[in-house]
């Protein structure tokens, strides 16, 4: 955890939860883990404020708890969840992504539980329509959409009923999750207990036996600590009831109406259980709209709406972990098939025109041509037969599925229909199979028009590179950015090495060299030629490390996320008269009437800074979530 | 050629329309009356010694250059220093050979150095050339030949510097090039703007030799460029996140550019540009509610 990052999570609990709460986490995050009673002596605030700080962050999971027994005395430990405290700037981006999907309905039951942090089920819906109002109306930093949607959002929900169709949906898509007892608890705490417990189920294990055990025992920890989170996501709506009587923690539970094969709105929530907000779910998400977005500038529109469609299903298929390194994948990868992409996929999309089919190379002389005499004739050609481009196989490995359709031209015209959608779709698909970022690989297997797989790890990598190059060019230009590129790709060399690769001349790039060791994007190490390390006899290799400029680039990130905040609070602080008459309640709604033209002026003035600021602020977050969270 | 006996001179004025060829004694003795190995020798001798002949090792055996007339006058008027300064630059060759080489392999003194270098040059029998290797060493070599490769660095160098205009140029045109070979002509009918890709599985781009070639044809330089150089140009450009390398590395695409793509945030905002960054703190004397750089920025909305 890096010093910009305390202050960035500080200013966001004060921002969200007020001053008291963001004393207290400063102290949690300056000194780490700590008891109460050392909290109190440094936050210098009675104990009993203290603990009433405590409960809301724990109710927010902002803080950790663990309560340790040894010999009688139980000691209480808490810690700051500070990953949880920066998804509070995600809040704008899970609500409109809900209400996109779902509604506006379902998007005010997850802003409320985002405000919540978890709740009860019962009380949820015993409390809806009434607390909505009462709500402590936090100042998140996006507050504009939240706000919006739950003006919209209080209003249609009438009743329990729909209330609790829309959290079983959310539910089953994995965007509202059960709370579980390690949930609050810190994951190494978690993991010491698991391990106590599996060491002392080894009994009579001598001290030479133990380093041995060692292996196994880490092994099999590792095991638990895992299942403790596929529990979650494997489970099944049929199989709940029986891990729920583990251990006597209130979880999800739905009683089965009918047996095998039952539908989803028999399903019923069970009004006990505590739920929350997971967020890992959503990271997967804005990573995938990240994906697409990338897709779409590199190949085109309609293939990065199929990309889209595919990366829907991948995400049913799997659940992503949050780890410390990012957002892990849990089990086999996924296989999406091409049929899956066509069942859903909008038949209004025009797969055909937005590829060019490339045809004429196969028949010999063109290639020579084109490159001779500029390739117009050849591209004409290419125009001409673009109407039974459909024949022609793009890779040798799909020939089998299109033999079976070259052989059969009675089917029906809806049937002959979806074949060539399919046909389109999967050319969209080897499209992105075969770009060098490979978005997707396709899968070994028979399914019929091929079944894909997407490596997420391996493209945000690629993603990572892309961003960090991109900032590079803005901030250095593009002789450095050419710098960086090739030291990545050769490894270490020395200045001499990389002009000659970058056909410049040495003093040329000794500027920008410099510029980016400043800035930590690149590293020298020092081989000196003789004993006596004079600068002039030393060998000077740049390298670059991603991991240590991936550091760098969040810490400004952190810092500079910290900045535009703190220009927020400026901007309204200078605004302070004119934002609270605006914000009466008998001016709010007649502004037109009730302020001075300049007042409306400054409000506007104001509004479009904040808006800027806040946009600002959003953008960075995306990249952030793309260094640390992907 | 009055100096020379009338059997040297006979010989001399049989080989020299040829002294570029390497004559072996064998081939010098069909000039000789009588085939005669005694009169072979003084004549070989008369003639090295007057420094119309030269002796070159060849293998094992020895092999004779004729020299040509005004050489040997112009050598013959030089000083015997100048003569000794001049052997040791012309054996160098297209290499040339730095001042500081020439002094301890000819032992001269300095000023008796300088002044023979300048009478040379003066004479235009030797010039002076600058080393890519080397830019500060002072290097000469015989005026009428070119330097190597290794001294003139290749294509991409004007006299021993970098030419980076020549390499831009160059750059955008392979660029421009490829750009062309990467996406379908527009259809008439297609409006939207929007660049459509090739399908998957298309080979036309165009590779390295297509590239070079068009390069050649294209009367952008009169520079020969090789298969190499080109392949450097289209290093830089990969390097430079223009072009990439598809179907395996062979043939070559360019990265499709977007109008008004979004871009990453950070640089945008003034902090991500900020020269005094490092100092700016909460507290401090730079901080964010009095950071001139975003009063301008938010000014420009």
């Amino acid at each position: 955890m890096q010093q910009n990052a305390v202050e960035l999570c500080t200013i966001l609990v004060r921002d969200t939860y007020g001053e008291l709460s963001s004393r207290v986490v400063a102290i949690l995050l300056e000194y780490g883990r700590s008891a109460l009673h050392t909290i109190v002596r440094r936050v210098k605030i009675p104990e009993k404020i203290v603990k009433q700080t405590l409960v809301v962050l724990i109710q927010q999971h902002l803080v950790l708890h663990y309560t340790h027994d040894d010999g009688g005395r139980d000691t209480t430990y808490y810690q700051c969840n500070w990953l949880q405290i920066y998804e509070l700037l995600h809040s704008g981006r899970i609500v409109r992504t809900i209400e996109e999907r779902f509604g506006t309905d379902a998007a005010s039951i997850v802003s409320n539980f985002l405000l919540l942090g978890h709740a009860k089920v019962s009380d949820f819906i015993a409390a809806y329509g009434i607390s909505t109002k009462a709500k402590p109306n936090g100042t998140l930093p996006n507050e504009s959409t939240i706000s919006a949607s739950e003006a919209t959002g209080t209003a249609p929900i009438t009743s329990a009923v729909q209330i609790s169709k829309h959290i079983v949906t959310l539910m089953q898509e994995k965007f509202l999750i059960p709370v579980q007892l390690h949930h609050m608890h810190p994951t190494i705490d978690t993991e010491n207990a698991i391990r106590q417990k599996v060491t002392n189920e080894q009994t009579g294990i001598t001290a030479a036996m133990q380093t041995k055990m060692k292996k196994a025992i880490d092994e099999k920890v590792a095991e638990r600590m895992e299942s403790l989170s596929t529990e979650l996501d494997n489970r099944n709506f049929g199989l709940k009831r029986k891990s729920d009587q583990q251990e006597g923690r209130p979880r999800k539970r739905t009683k089965i109406s009918s047996a095998q094969g039952s539908e989803e709105e028999e399903w019923e929530i069970d009004g006990t259980i505590v739920l929350r907000v997971n967020n890992a779910k959503f990271l997967a998400i804005f990573r995938n709209e990240e994906l697409v977005r990338w897709v779409e500038s590199r190949i085109g529109k309609v293939t990065s709406i199929v990309y889209a469609e595919l990366l829907r299903h991948m995400e049913n298929k799997t659940t992503d972990h949050r780890t410390e390194n990012g957002l892990v994948e849990v089990g086999k990868k996924p296989v999406v098939s091409t049929l899956d992409v066509g069942n859903t996929l909008s038949k209004d999309i025009d797969l055909v025109n937005s590829i060019a089919s490339g045809l004429p190379v196969t028949n010999g002389g063109s290639h020579k041509r084109h490159m001779v005499n500029g390739g117009s004739d050849h591209f004409d050609e290419a125009e001409d037969s673009e109407g039974d481009s459909d024949d022609y196989d793009l890779d040798a490995d799909v020939e089998e599925a299109d033999t079976g359709v070259n052989g059969k031209h009675e089917l029906s015209s809806a049937a002959q229909e979806k074949k060539e959608q399919l046909q389109n779709i999967r050319k969209h698909l080897a499209l992105l199979a075969e770009d060098s970022n490979r978005f997707v690989t396709k899968h070994d297997g028979s399914m019929q028009y091929g079944g894909w797989t997407v490596d997420t790890e391996r493209l945000c990598k690629l993603l990572r590179t892309r961003e960090l190059e991109q900032i590079i060019e803005e901030r250095f230009g593009g002789i450095a950015t050419r710098l960086v590129r090739i030291i990545k790709d050769r490894g270490k060399m020395d200045e001499k090495g990389l002009a000659d690769t970058a056909l410049l001349r040495q003093k040329d790039i000794r500027a920008h060299l410099g510029a980016l060791h400043e800035r930590g994007f690149i590293h020298i190490q020092e081989v000196p030629k003789t004993a006596e390390r004079l600068p002039a006899r030393t060998f000077y290799f740049f390298y670059f490390d991603e991991k240590m400029s991936k550091m760098a680039m969040l810490n400004d990130f952190y810092k500079s996320m910290s900045r535009i905040m703190q220009r927020i609070d400026h901007e309204r602080e200078v605004n302070t008269m004119l934002l609270s008459k605006a914000e009466r309640t008998d001016v709010k709604g007649h502004e037109e009437e009730l302020l001075t033209k300049k007042e409306l002026a400054d409000l506007a003035k104001w509004k479009r800074a904040e808006e800027k600021l806040v946009g600002q602020l959003m953008r960075i977050d995306r990249q952030v979530m793309m260094f640390r969270d992907w | 050629m009055s100096d020379l006996q009338a059997v040297a001179r006979t010989v001399y004025d049989a080989c020299i329309p040829n002294h570029q060829k390497l004559y072996t004694s064998n081939e010098l003795l069909a000039h000789i009356p009588k085939r005669d190995p005694q009169i072979l020798l003084e004549t070989v001798n008369e003639l090295l010694g007057r420094g119309y002949l030269k002796t070159l090792k060849q293998g094992d055996t020895f092999v004779y250059r004729f020299v040509t007339k005004e050489a040997v006058d112009r050598t013959r008027a030089l000083t015997s220093d100048e003569a000794l300064v001049f052997q040791h630059i012309e054996s160098s060759a297209r290499e040339g050979i730095w001042t500081k080489t020439l002094k301890t392999r000819t032992n001269l003194h300095p000023t008796v150095l300088t002044r023979c270098l300048k009478t040379l040059e003066h004479q235009r029998y030797i010039k002076a050339i600058k080393s890519v290797k080397y830019p500060t060493r002072k290097i000469y070599m015989l005026a009428d030949l070119t330097p190597t490769i290794e001294v003139t660095g290749g294509p991409w160098f004007t006299d021993a510097e970098l030419d980076a205009d020549f390499i831009n140029a160059l750059l955008v045109a392979v660029e421009r090039f490829v750009a062309s070979r990467s996406f379908p002509k527009q259809k008439p009918g297609n409006n939207l703007g929007t660049i459509i890709p090739f399908e998957a599985g298309y080979t036309g781009y165009p590779t390295l030799s297509d590239i070079t070639q068009w390069v050649k044809n294209s009367n952008l330089t009169e520079v020969d460029l090789s298969e190499a150089d080109i392949k450097a140009l289209l290093d830089v450009l990969i390097f430079d996140g223009k072009l990439e390398r598809v179907i395996g590395g062979t043939a070559f695409k360019a990265i499709r550019k977007i109008e008004g793509a979004v871009k990453q945030g950070f640089t945008e905002a003034p902090c991500g540009r900020c020269p005094v960054f490092d100092l700016c703190h909460e507290d401090g004397p730079i901080n964010a509610a009095n950071c001139v750089y975003f009063e301008k920025w938010l000014a420009e909305i």
